[in-house]
């Protein structure tokens, strides 16, 4: 018998503080070279049509050519481990982002079409969640996959999901093709949502709200916003942030009802339980908001704090595109992607007629 | 994605978000940044 020998174990030295604060920056140019890139083509193309104006340029807004050069990069090359941990803080400009456009809605409008989205996302919370949970049923998934789609579906996706797996203890099997068909569902909306919105010729309100309470990752509903117009982008924004002010509630009965059937932990504090699993990033959206409302800044601020906004959504734009595995498409079983294919379709409809029902009979501004 | 890598990963994005948008709020306000164009 041949004699192992166990290699005595190696004393790694954590990274210094500065590696740790270098580590991500390649990756943040990747995505900041890549929305300038976006801008530059825009104003280029532009350019070039004003120039030559018989010649059938390319007519894309910044956004879009963000996603386009991202999902180019990510799916022909993939993204290099040197560039991860900088692709990942693309979340941190999109939260960033958000909560400067917090800024631009006062108050009043917080409570007016945030009243009435908080309607809107209560139906759509009960529809979706009911709606996937039969739809879980009769496909035979899991139910602990079920519950994750339904979840995913209902609030904010990907975020839904990770705050629902450590309370209700899924596979990790079910967790990854969750994630995978919410953020494939997503991709397929950025692109059919503002040709939809474009047929049926609807207002940059009407349809920021409808994608802000159909399309379920936060980054993919602010993509498909911001694709029909700067304005309706910020309508998905405050639709969005309604819905995810539910995430607590919807995650913590899922964690009872699987704590009640023995598989999943206990819940013994419910107050800190819906505290911890709160996405904090809406307190600082409602603060700038309730600064703007009291006067504490000038009409020039204000656009500037738009304009940083912009700013911060450029790099979540190209993290977007840069994110997006075409190959998850089919790499994740028919019947996940078949539920959630049915339950969104009939989500989007759903949430299309609430949002026509509620400006037809002149509830929205 | 930061959130995926731990449980508080999610909190800590979502705060270190507000705390920059506040500072740079903070800024324009009192006219520590110039017009940011876009």
């Amino acid at each position: 018998m041949s004699a192992h020998t166990i290699p005595s174990p190696v004393a790694v030295a954590p990274p210094s503080l500065a590696a740790r604060l270098l580590r991500p920056l390649p990756g943040m140019a990747l995505l900041f070279g890549i929305g300038l890139l976006g801008k530059l083509l825009e104003h280029t193309f532009a350019h070039l049509r004003a120039a030559h104006p018989g010649f059938p340029f390319p007519h894309l807004e910044y956004v879009l050519w963000a996603i386009l050069l991202g999902l180019a990069i990510g799916n022909l090359f993939g993204v290099a481990e040197a560039f991860r941990p900088g692709v990942a803080t693309y979340e941190l400009w999109l939260k960033l982002g958000i909560v400067l456009v917090g800024a631009r809605f006062l108050m009043q409008d917080i409570l007016h079409i945030g009243g009435l989205s908080l309607v809107l996302v209560a139906v759509e919370l009960v529809l979706s969640l009911s709606l996937m949970t039969l739809l879980g049923y009769v496909f035979k998934l899991p139910p602990k996959l079920t519950s994750l789609l339904a979840i995913g579906s209902s609030i904010c996706g990907v975020t839904a999901i990770i705050a629902a797996q450590g309370a209700i203890e899924p596979e990790e099997e079910d967790t990854s093709t969750a994630i995978a068909a919410i953020l494939t569902l997503g991709a397929i909306a950025l692109f059919t949502f503002p040709a939809i919105g474009h047929a049926l010729h609807m207002s940059q309100q009407g349809y920021g709200m409808w994608a802000g309470l159909a399309v379920d990752n936060t980054a993919e509903s602010l993509v498909t916003g911001s694709l029909y117009g700067e304005e309706a982008g910020r309508w998905t924004v405050l639709a969005k942030t309604a819905r995810s002010g539910f995430l607590g509630f919807v995650v913590l009965a899922y964690a009872v009802y699987w704590s009640s059937r023995g598989l999943a932990p206990d819940v013994p504090n419910k107050a800190h339980f819906l505290w911890r699993k709160f996405p904090k990033f809406i307190l600082g959206f409602v603060a700038l908001s309730v600064l703007a409302t009291a006067g504490f800044f000038s009409k020039g601020q204000l656009v500037s704090l738009t304009n940083l906004s912009k700013w911060a959504f450029l790099p979540a734009f190209a993290g977007v595109g840069l994110r997006t595995n075409l190959r998850d498409l089919t790499g994740q079983g028919w019947r996940p992607l078949i539920v959630g294919i049915l339950g969104e379709v009939f989500i989007a409809l759903i949430t299309l007629g609430l949002v026509y029902w509620s400006y037809s009979y002149g509830v929205a501004r | 994605m930061a959130s995926l890598n731990s449980r508080t990963g999610r909190v800590n994005v979502d705060l270190i978000a507000v705390a920059i948008a506040l500072t740079l709020a903070a800024l324009i306000r009192f006219n520590v940044l110039p017009p940011i164009t876009f």
